[in-house]
């Protein structure tokens, strides 16, 4: 019985690991993007206790999933630049919808590395289009059978406007397919075209796809959440800001001080030689009187 | 750093005061001890991007009367202007690669303050406003100090001339072919941040004197570094693709090679002059490089046949 009931929340474990195993990969793009798994597991386990309750155990896996997923963003997205926060949330949709089966191996390699089949024998039948972008399309409807016939559609004359509008846009992900392929291919696969057609503009299929598999507000990046940040802390948690050129928290930071009443106890040095003392110093009577450190 | 890292593990949460807050900050770093980071909260606090933004900030740092103390209010407001437009466009140029600067160079604030003491200096000092000097000081000393590239000292020197001008005086010039970007008639520093506030989120690349194709380049750029890091953390053994699993793909290589393997190597079947002994009862150098190989080779067969099996 109890065993029945666990295996009902499987979907939310599996969940979990694949946002795991996304932010641990994380590590490989910059030195500073480290989460521990006690880490991981103390926000996991929190969102489950605070996540809206529901008598019905369908509603309530829904919602888990969704809570699990957007508050992992929102808080991984912290500590990560702008230039990393799609690439992560890109990885989160693809890494669950290739868990779940919605995107196949093979289009995953298509959309990383192009076709490994040589198509070059092949006549392109199209004159609007290079016989490189052919052969990718040929590549295409070795992939998935959605994309059959892909290659003989540029050529169809009635289709080739639609195409050809699409190739010349300056925002080609907001113009509908063919109707052949527009209700027929999954978010996913759109996405793999713009790669074939125009790849400049992929950013804009990536936003697209992620929109369409994990909702809008995973495309914005979360504004810099300081108070967020403190109240997640602890007197053994420490706070770290990871700097740019040309950003300073400080003055955000005496900001927060100020409004928490902690403005004359917070104690700001900046490491440098021969600091290394007085810092220990500030933060061994910090322990003891509860001043904020600042190194 | 070690040393944060043994204070960090030495702490226990029960004897420490509980308002006691640690914070830290660090420039991306290898060296970063891994347990700290690993604990803490991370929080990025990058500058905002694009013109409008870097526009704000410049104007954002300014203290008001500072910005009315200058002996000569018109031309000093006309000309910090152009001094905080061009010191954004050169930091914003950047973004569009090779095709901005050949080399992507540092500029800082401090070179943005330089700049602005001088400026006040000389207006405050001088009749007439030294243009040419200014120019001189600001193009070649303060931001073209970093500038090593021949071409770049060019671009950076025709920039500001087009900033740091005469002209600048009259209301109607503006800073770019475009006509949105000006150097606001003298007015209140609260009007002239307005001004900046209506000014477009995103600016156009003839903002820097670039061909509108320059944002291809720009976007091509990002998409690359999208693509090339996702490359990057894909598993290596992926990569022979297919709808076969790491595992399978791994067999089906093994037993290719194995199929492949060459029987081991014979030496009583080698051509008889190869061993043949000397006169003196000792077998050539050949022959004794060759058996020597022959073993280690066979060695090597043996120990592949044995794991691949």
């Amino acid at each position: 019985m109890i065993n029945e009931n666990r295996e009902n929340y499987r979907p939310v474990a599996r969940r979990g690991s694949v946002l795991y195993f996304v932010i641990a990969d994380l590590a490989l793009i910059d030195p500073m993007y480290q989460y521990s798994l006690e880490f991981f597991a103390r926000l996991f386990g929190r969102r489950l206790e605070k996540a809206p309750k529901s008598e019905d155990l369908e509603t309530r896996i829904q919602t888990l999933l969704g809570d699990e997923t957007a508050s992992f963003y929102t808080n991984i997205c912290r500590g990560l630049f702008e230039k990393d926060k799609l690439l992560y949330s890109f990885l989160n949709a693809a890494s669950i919808q290739r868990r779940g089966g919605q995107i196949s191996p093979a289009e995953w390699n298509f959309y990383l590395r192009g076709s490994t089949t040589d198509f070059s024998a092949s006549k392109n039948e199209c004159d609007y289009i290079s016989s490189v972008v052919n052969s990718k399309l040929l590549g295409l409807e070795e992939t998935h059978f959605a994309f059959k016939d892909l290659a003989k559609s540029f050529a169809d004359p009635g289709d080739a406007v639609t195409w050809k509008k699409i190739l010349a846009s300056e925002e080609p992900t907001s113009i509908p397919l063919p109707p052949a392929y527009e209700g027929g291919l999954s978010a996913f696969q759109k996405l793999m075209l713009v790669r074939v057609l125009r790849e400049e503009k992929l950013v804009h299929g990536v936003k697209a796809f992620v929109g369409a598999c994990l909702g809008a507000a995973f495309i914005e990046s979360p504004p810099f959440d300081l108070e967020g940040a403190a109240d997640d802390s602890t007197n053994a948690t420490p706070v770290i800001f990871v700097l740019s050129p040309g950003a300073d928290p400080i003055a955000d930071l005496i900001a927060l001080a100020k409004s928490r009443g902690m403005d004359a106890r917070l104690k700001i040095l900046s490491l440098g030689q021969g600091q290394g003392q007085i810092a220990e110093r500030l933060i061994d009577q910090g322990q003891k009187t509860g001043d904020w450190v600042c190194l | 750093m070690p040393e944060l890292e043994k204070i960090q593990e030495k702490q226990d949460e029960n004897t420490m005061h509980p308002e006691y807050r640690l914070w830290l900050t660090s420039m991306p770093s290898a060296t970063f001890p891994v347990p700290v980071l690993q604990n803490g909260i991370k929080l990025t606090n990058e500058p905002p991007r694009g013109l409008k933004a870097n526009l704000k900030r410049t104007y954002g740092d300014v203290a008001e009367e500072d910005y009315e103390a200058c002996s000569k209010p018109r031309e000093y407001k006309k000309m910090f202007f152009a001094l905080a437009y061009f010191h954004a466009a050169i930091l914003e140029r950047r973004k569009y690669g090779a095709i901005g600067w050949n080399i992507p160079y540092e500029w800082m604030t401090a070179d943005l303050e330089t700049s602005k003491r001088q400026l006040r200096m000389y207006l405050d000092e001088q009749e007439m406003v030294p243009y040419q000097a200014l120019n001189y000081l600001v193009s070649e000393t303060n931001y073209g100090g970093r500038v090593t590239d021949d071409k770049d000292v060019v671009l950076i020197k025709a920039m500001l001339r087009r900033c740091f001008c005469p002209e600048v005086m009259n209301d109607a010039y503006r800073l770019s072919k475009l006509d949105t970007y000006y150097a606001p008639p003298e007015c209140s520093l609260a009007d002239t941040k307005k001004y900046i506030e209506s000014l477009p989120l995103d600016e156009d690349p003839e903002v820097f004197g670039l061909h509108p194709n320059a944002n291809i380049a720009y976007e091509q750029r990002i998409v690359r570094d999208l693509t090339e890091t996702i490359l990057m953390m894909q598993p290596r053994v992926a990569a022979a693709g297919g709808g076969k699993t790491p595992d399978e793909l791994a067999q089906d290589m093994a037993r290719d090679i194995a199929a492949r393997l060459p029987a081991a190597l014979d030496t009583s079947r080698a051509h008889p002059t190869t061993f043949a002994m000397t006169e003196g009862g000792q077998m050539g150098s050949l022959g004794v490089f060759v058996g020597q190989e022959i073993e280690r080779f066979n060695n090597l067969l043996k120990v592949m046949k044995h794991t691949l099996d």
